[in-house]
């Protein structure tokens, strides 16, 4: 039954460096920015990014954040948009 | 000297509010979680007597942005966003400006952020349908 067939999608996932750099991304940090306050190079910040986009099916740095907010990879709660415990 | 803690209301600002959040968030990185914490507490707090410490969606963008917010959501550009919501992409890039405004989102990134972890846009809207997604 190859049409019901679901294919196995390993869980998503971030690397801690790039953890690290779509947090400060979703926090509206720019790339230079964002190189400065991990202390990594622009370049390095930029591939790290690129290659969470790849892993996680994003097509830009926006889609990213929003991805990587959706499954839970970067903490919502961090940013306390959200309320406490309600 | 007043600050932004000191406002006559005891209420912050919406975008005061935002810049402490994000200065919480710079503070959780740098692995100061528990200053984070309590920074996002205070922030959080200054809402609590006079309304809801999270704004609704409505209450703080129109219809029309909130849509233009959710389409970026989902990957596309500025112009694709538009085509799909049959506006132009001039409309589009005016409407994040005034959203940004509105939240003190820095950029459409951080608006986007800020708007899904206010529950503002459903994640599986990011999840289910992206635009322009890769093959």
């Amino acid at each position: 039954m190859t049409d019901t067939e679901t294919t196995i999608t390993p869980a998503p996932h971030l690397t801690a460096a790039e953890h690290d750099a779509v947090q400060l991304l979703a926090a509206g940090c720019e790339m230079a920015e964002i190189a400065e306050r991990l202390g990594r190079s622009y370049h390095t910040i930029k591939t790290e990014l690129a290659r969470a986009m790849d892993r996680l099916g994003a097509r830009n740095g926006t889609q990213l954040v929003a991805l990587s907010l959706a499954h839970g990879l970067i903490p919502t709660d961090a940013y306390a948009y959200l309320g406490r415990d309600r | 000297m007043t600050g932004i803690l000191d406002t006559p209301t005891g209420r912050l600002a919406e975008r005061d509010r935002a810049v402490l959040h994000r200065a919480a968030v710079l503070l959780h990185t740098a692995g100061e979680t528990s200053a984070a914490r309590r920074l996002h507490a205070l922030a959080d707090a200054q809402g609590n007597d006079n309304g809801p410490a999270v704004p609704t969606a409505r209450g703080v963008l129109s219809p029309a942005e909130l849509r233009t917010v959710t389409a970026m959501a989902r990957g596309g550009t500025r112009a694709q966003a538009g085509r799909r919501l049959h506006i132009t992409e001039g409309t589009v890039a005016k409407q994040l400006q005034h959203a940004r405004a509105k939240t003190g989102a820095s950029s459409t990134v951080h608006l986007v952020a800020i708007s899904i972890a206010r529950g503002w846009i459903p994640v599986d809207v990011a999840l289910l349908h992206p635009i322009g997604r890769r093959p």
